[in-house]
């Protein structure tokens, strides 16, 4: 009879299948945060382990310093002999249009007035400005030149 | 100083979403502190964005005085609707207390931020999409004056020209008192989108189911590296999934009760949702289509009140990003109709991959088993996340995925196995925050089955 009344009681909780499911539910993310912590904690020792040498990532800022020379000039053209389709390079060429932005990187256009080279080696831009019948005005420590056209 | 210079700009957006919130919401009893700020801060930047986009339409370049008098000017109007509210009686009185789980919610969610701005600051620019598109486009507004327009120049088709920008302007007026287009801003921009998301994720479900769990929801994103990584690229779908998240918490919560002023806001929420990305349009449409029915199709007498309210919401936000996509967005040149072209045609093949794709993302290790356990509790929870109330959830979760599958087998522009590999798993974590409230929803409301009760 107690056992009864015990069962029968409303003071009992309802284990119910909307209960076991977020119970569930509950515990999964509960173990899922677990290892996502484990992760982050993985990942920000890491970055803390490279920002000893490097304080931030950005291998675009390479192109800073030209911004001064191009104000007010819209277009620019930039060569480059590298692969600018996918990969690492890719990515290079995207930072570069952000650092330089408002000015238009014309990719392998060499009509503009001013040309940004970015080769392999430093021998090749050269060559190429010497083609064209540009002067070189200005080359950084990464062997960035920048060229202008003369005719 | 200067740090209170790059902070004020978002201090006066979230001042004016916050004073909006409470000129909107005045009537629908007290709001929680922690709810209020998550859907203040999207209010506030979305307008801010709103008005640097007018700043352009007007003066054809950025102008930082018109901005400054533009949001003065909104201030004084808002201050001008609340006194005039003021004068009539209201229904109930805004809570100014702070519960307890809102404080700890809020100072939970700034310790789960620490490593996160931590790994952002190694990050300062953002990941590739931030430097191909949005940051960029933010440094082109600011800087360009006059030649802004040159942004949709071909050449800069990396940069994808047609896509709208509601987060660049949002950027544009963080720098508005800065003398250089400092990284930091969109950076800030990234991280209090994220932030907003998870606080309206928390607030929202502890309102509606009173769960002592719905923290984890915003735990569980958070931690989860990709999430993570997401966030601190700086890209737009974490605003496109905090504006989904936001219009459609509202659309609930006015549906169910039957409150035009919710419905109100998650129409203004619609507006700005379409002006975050070429897919936030499509979700946009799809919840102003979606949310309508949704409203029409309740036993609800006011039914028709409350479509109204969505609907003007909607076409004040909506209108000025259809003009964007109408008059100055240029076409989108990354992009082959394979229905129709031959060069390349989309084949059932290319369909076969999209779907073994999908199937595949479900298994990667980046959702750490998250994705699964979802879909589990969808499935076995089925009776309680498909009822009446919520079926606009489901549903636009399902027309949305099937629309971008549509578009990666029509346009044939991209290698698909390529394209899916850097796009889908930003779909899914952009979509990852309503999927967690829909089930928590779902699961919590049998648990608190009387109506919600501010």
């Amino acid at each position: 009879m107690t056992l009864k009344y015990a069962m029968n009681s409303p003071q009992r909780p309802k284990l119910s299948f909307a209960f076991i499911l977020r119970t569930f539910l509950t515990a999964s993310l509960a173990v899922i945060t677990l290892i996502n912590c484990f992760q982050l904690y993985k990942e920000t020792m890491s970055i803390r382990k490279i920002k000893r040498v490097m304080p931030f990532s950005f291998p675009g800022l390479r192109f800073s310093g030209l911004e001064a020379v191009f104000e007010g000039v819209e277009r620019i053209g930039f060569y480059t002999d590298k692969d600018v389709t996918a990969g690492e390079y890719a990515a290079i060429f995207a930072q570069a249009q952000l650092v330089l932005a408002p000015t238009i990187l014309d990719l392998n256009n060499l009509q503009h007035t001013f040309i940004l080279f970015d080769c392999t080696r430093e021998e090749m831009a050269m060559a190429k400005i010497k083609e064209i019948g540009a002067i070189p005005l200005k080359r950084n420590q990464y062997g960035i030149i920048l060229a202008r056209r003369t005719k | 100083m200067n740090d209170v210079l790059i902070y004020l700009p978002f201090a006066l957006s979230f001042l004016i979403g916050y004073l909006l919130i409470s000129l909107v919401l005045k009537d629908t009893g007290p709001i929680g502190p922690l709810f209020r700020l998550s859907l203040a801060g999207g209010i506030g930047l979305g307008v801010s964005s709103y008005l640097t986009f007018l700043n352009f339409m007007v003066l054809d370049r950025f102008n930082a005085p018109f901005l400054i008098v533009g949001h003065a000017t909104v201030l004084f109007l808002i201050f001008l609707g609340l006194l005039a509210s003021a004068k009539r009686p209201a229904s109930s009185r805004p809570s100014h207390k702070f519960p307890l789980t809102d404080i700890l919610s809020f100072v939970g969610l700034i310790i789960i931020f620490i490593p996160i701005y931590y790994i952002a600051t190694f990050y300062p620019y953002g990941g590739w999409d931030a430097w191909a598109v949005w940051h960029f486009k933010s440094k082109f507004l600011f800087l360009a004056d006059s030649h802004w327009r040159n942004m949709f120049d071909p050449v800069l088709w990396r940069s994808s020209p047609h896509y709208p920008l509601l987060l660049p302007f949002i950027n544009v007026w963080g720098w508005a008192l800065q003398q250089k287009a400092i990284y930091q801003i969109p950076l800030i921009t990234s991280l209090l989108f994220t932030f907003l998301t998870c606080s309206l994720l928390v607030s929202s479900l502890q309102k509606l189911t009173s769960s002592r769990w719905s923290f984890l929801t915003a735990l569980v994103i958070l931690t989860l590296p990709f999430y993570t990584k997401t966030a601190v690229s700086q890209y737009a779908d974490v605003v496109l999934g905090y504006y989904t998240l936001a219009a459609l918490v509202c659309l609930v919560l006015g549906g169910m009760q039957r409150m035009r002023r919710y419905c109100f806001l998650s129409g203004i929420f619609v507006g700005f949702l379409s002006f975050t990305k070429p897919e936030g349009l499509i979700a946009s449409l799809l919840l102003m289509s979606l949310g309508s029915l949704y409203l029409l199709w309740s036993n609800n007498p006011k039914r028709k009140e409350l479509l109204l309210s969505y609907t003007i919401g909607a076409a004040m936000t909506l209108i000025p990003s259809l003009l964007f996509y109408w008059l100055i967005a240029p076409a989108n040149i990354t992009s082959f109709n394979g229905f129709i072209s031959q060069a390349p045609p989309s084949t059932l093949e290319r369909l076969k991959v999209i779907f073994v794709y999908y199937l595949l993302e479900w298994l990667t290790p980046k959702w750490n088993g998250l994705l699964i356990i979802l879909f589990l509790a969808v499935i076995a929870g089925a009776r309680l996340c498909f009822r009446k109330e919520t079926w606009v959830l489901p549903t636009f979760l399902f027309l949305y995925i099937a629309g971008v599958t549509l578009y990666y087998w029509m346009n044939t522009y991209f290698e698909i196995l390529w394209w899916l590999s850097v796009t889908l798993n930003r779909v899914i974590a952009s979509l990852l925050p309503v999927v967690l409230w829909w089930v928590f929803f779902a699961l919590g409301r049998e648990q608190h089955k009387q109506p919600p009760n501010d």
